[in-house]
């Protein structure tokens, strides 16, 4: 057993390494604090929005409802949450190929992997579940049975999710969702748990108290270690005997998926897998195109960046949903005026030009296959061309969704159309053009994980803390033009971004393209 | 075909990292350049290549001068690092149709090139495949097989044999021979001395960013029993 509580600890300290690098702050003692102290800062909304259920269910007059609803939440939470993780220990690495060598028991490497990530769902587990559990406690005044009865549930609940996220991996494997698809799950199950999270947020805040009570309650019929659970925190110690049972099936459970996904692993990296077809003709495409599609791709292709993005750009459609499920967009809101509502689809189109500043991290994303188009005989300026084309084709793609749901959504006249798109194009360009000066004057290139090319990079903070600058913009319309429409205002807005982005693509043109040409190398 | 004229690189204002670098390399030459590690090889290579402005002097590229005509310049050369650090979430076969059409070769030639390269590498059969699941090796073959496929005048490699089986290498020293055969030129860094030896038309060595000896194997050696190497070592021996 010795052995294997040595395994676990290396897989622990790989898996937090690796957190680590990826974090882009460095393995050393500085770089471990910034890690811890995120994950801290990190905890403050979850131990809020648990707070929040507790307040929700008491003021409904149901407080033992907070419980159901958490281990249900959870529940939902540590699924999609392991279901990726499983993926990517076990398909997505080859420490199996050596580790595979080592004189202990094939059972314990599996098991070492899968303890893992049963140690992070319980990390999720106690910060959502333990604040819960602690007032419910202090609610029946049971302070000591609200931590301890907590701290057990804590532990043990993430024992039938894990097992349920191993099955669906082994399930996802047979259909043959494989080490190529890393993307897709990484997608999907991060679209999912931002879902859920954000769906728990709307749900609680709109739904009514009836349908609420109602909801939690058929729903825990699905899931009968709910209503022990519940028994158990209001004092019932009897129920302990059936969560010990489900544990220990599920442990057992455990054992055999983790011996199952073990062979699977190995099997995946010791034969190739089908060699896929491909065409050796093609029809010549512009060099233009095919820097772009270079571009594109990188942002495409690597799972980091392409998280990174998609759920930036998501952002404001998520805010038009919430205004609208939270009521604060009701049909009395949409008749108040048309500024407002001009004012609201601007902003909401604005946002991927403000939020996902794409040019700042242009040629950092490349990292140390920057080489490669610097070699090519296409003009420096062709080059920046096709990362500032690259960023306002993503750009205004999300804001042209933006502009059709809030046709949609909301009566906008034509000259509100017509002025607000003309702004949002406009910035858009403008923030590709001025964030990629930006890039040139810092890039960085020898990074080690995705994640630090586009996440903890000072260039991106700067670049985020640069736009409330861009009110400049409005507000010296405003004072040029006083007592202009809004649309006016919006127009010539445009048109002084439309001035500013020539000075900045000939600043670009002429300055940057000299100091382009002395990066790398 | 390729023409350093007092080519100087310098760091941060004061370190030189080369010299007044002053070299020709004809027509149909395969063209060997050696120098101890740091001596300023790849400094050099990155600036023939357009990775790196020189601080001072001069390059030109068939006639073309690298700094005033940089793309005209590039038609007339491809390259292969000495890392084949390249953008691998892509398959094989779109790296070599992206560098096709930076090249502009035509759907057809790239069709019969492709599969002549890929196919005498070994690598034909993988190139459906993401560049991420390639080795070290396989990454290598790619590059090397995109750099073959626009047939440029000049072929310019960053210690090319490393990481290559000992098949793969054969095959390649016999492309460099052909290629300078029909005209082109071949510029390569290496620090396999007797391959050097072996296929070089003429070597410069280069110590300290300066240049020390350019001229046909034979000559440098001067008639002396002694190999390149430890002709090299003398030298270089300050270094």
């Amino acid at each position: 057993m010795r052995k294997f509580f040595v395994l676990v600890k290396f897989e622990l300290m790989d898996f937090f390494s690796k957190y680590q690098s990826g974090s882009g702050w460095g393995t050393g003692r500085r770089g471990k604090g910034l890690v811890i102290l995120t994950l801290l800062l990190l905890m403050i909304p979850f131990t809020q929005m648990s707070i929040g259920v507790y307040h929700r269910f008491y003021g409904l007059g149901r407080p033992e409802l907070a419980v159901a609803f958490m281990i249900l939440l959870t529940f939902l939470l540590m699924t999609l949450t392991a279901i990726p993780l499983i993926y990517s220990l076990f398909l997505y690495r080859n420490d199996f190929q050596y580790l595979s060598a080592l004189p202990i028991p094939e059972s314990y490497l599996g098991m070492a992997k899968l303890s893992i990530v049963w140690l992070y769902l319980v990390g999720i587990n106690l910060v959502l579940w333990l604040p819960v559990s602690i007032l419910t406690g202090l609610d029946l005044g049971w302070i000591d049975r609200g931590l301890i009865t907590g701290f057990l549930i804590g532990i043990l609940t993430p024992f039938p999710p894990l097992f349920f996220s191993t099955l669906a991996v082994l399930a996802l494997t047979l259909v043959g969702v494989k080490g190529r698809r890393k993307n897709l799950i990484s997608t999907f199950f991060g679209f999912a748990l931002l879902g859920l999270v954000l769906g728990t947020q709307l749900f609680l805040t709109s739904e009514s108290g009836v349908g609420l009570i109602a909801l939690t309650e058929g729903w825990s019929r699905y899931y009968p270690p709910t209503a022990w659970m519940v028994r158990l925190i209001s004092g019932s110690r009897a129920n302990i005997i059936p969560l010990m049972g489900l544990t220990v099936g599920c442990y057992w459970g455990l054992q055999t998926g983790a011996g199952r996904l073990y062979r699977i692993a190995l099997h995946q990296a010791e034969t190739n897998s089908t060699l896929q077809s491909f065409s050796l003709f093609e029809q010549p495409k512009s060099k233009y195109r095919q820097l772009l599609r270079r571009n594109l791709l990188i942002i495409g292709k690597q799972p980091v960046f392409l998280m990174n993005t998609l759920l930036t750009l998501v952002v404001p459609g998520l805010i038009l949903l919430a205004g609208f499920l939270a009521g604060d967009f009701t049909p009395e809101n949409l008749a108040e005026g048309q500024s407002q509502l001009t004012l609201v689809w601007v902003g909401l189109a604005s946002a991927p030009a403000l939020l996902v500043n794409l040019s700042v991290t242009a040629i950092t994303r490349e990292g140390k296959a920057f080489w490669e188009t610097k070699v090519l005989p296409v003009t420096t300026w062709d080059n920046l061309r096709s990362r500032i084309g690259t960023t306002i084709l993503i750009n205004l793609t999300a804001s042209m969704v933006m502009l059709i749901l809030a046709l949609l959504c909301f009566p906008l006249t034509i000259s509100s159309v017509i002025s607000g798109l003309f702004f949002v194009v406009m910035l858009t360009v403008f923030l590709a053009h001025s964030d990629l000066v930006l890039n040139i004057y810092r890039p960085f290139l020898n990074w080690s994980h995705p994640a630090a090319a586009i996440k903890n990079n000072l260039n991106v903070i700067l670049s985020l803390a640069s736009r409330p600058l861009l009110t400049v913009i409005p507000v010296l319309t405003v004072f040029c033009l006083p007592g202009a429409s809004l649309s006016a205002i919006l127009f010539y807005s445009g048109l002084l971004l439309f001035l500013l982005t020539l000075l900045v693509r000939k600043f670009l043109q002429t300055v940057m393209v000299e100091k382009f040409d002395q990066i790398g190398g | 075909m390729l023409v350093l004229n007092k080519v100087t690189k310098t760091y941060d204002g004061e370190k030189k990292a080369v010299n007044q670098l002053s070299l020709e390399v004809a027509p149909g030459e395969i063209f060997g350049f050696i120098g101890p590690n740091g001596a300023g090889k790849t400094t050099t290579i990155k600036m023939i290549t357009g990775l790196l402005p020189p601080t001072a002097g001069q390059i030109l590229i068939n006639g073309v001068d690298l700094a005033t005509s940089p793309v005209a310049a590039k038609r007339n050369f491809t390259y292969v690092p000495d890392h084949p650090e390249i953008f691998s979430a892509i398959r094989g076969i779109d790296y070599l149709h992206f560098l096709a059409d930076m090249y502009d070769v035509s759907a057809q030639t790239r069709r019969v090139r492709i599969e002549q390269y890929t196919q005498l590498f070994g690598i034909y059969d993988f190139l459906g495949e993401i560049i991420q699941s390639y080795s070290h090796g396989m990454k290598q073959k790619l590059v090397i097989c995109g750099a073959l496929l626009p047939e440029a005048p000049l072929f310019i490699l960053d210690e090319p044999l490393v990481g290559l089986d000992p098949l793969a290498a054969k095959h390649l020293k016999e492309i460099m021979g052909k290629r300078c055969a029909a005209g082109g030129t071949v510029f390569f860094s290496s620090h396999l001395l007797t391959i050097v030896e072996q296929i070089c038309d003429r070597i410069a060595v280069i110590n300290q960013g300066e240049l020390i000896a350019c001229d046909r194997p034979e000559r440098i050696k001067n008639g002396s029993n002694h190999s390149l190497e430890e002709i090299f070592l003398e030298l270089t021996k300050d270094a």
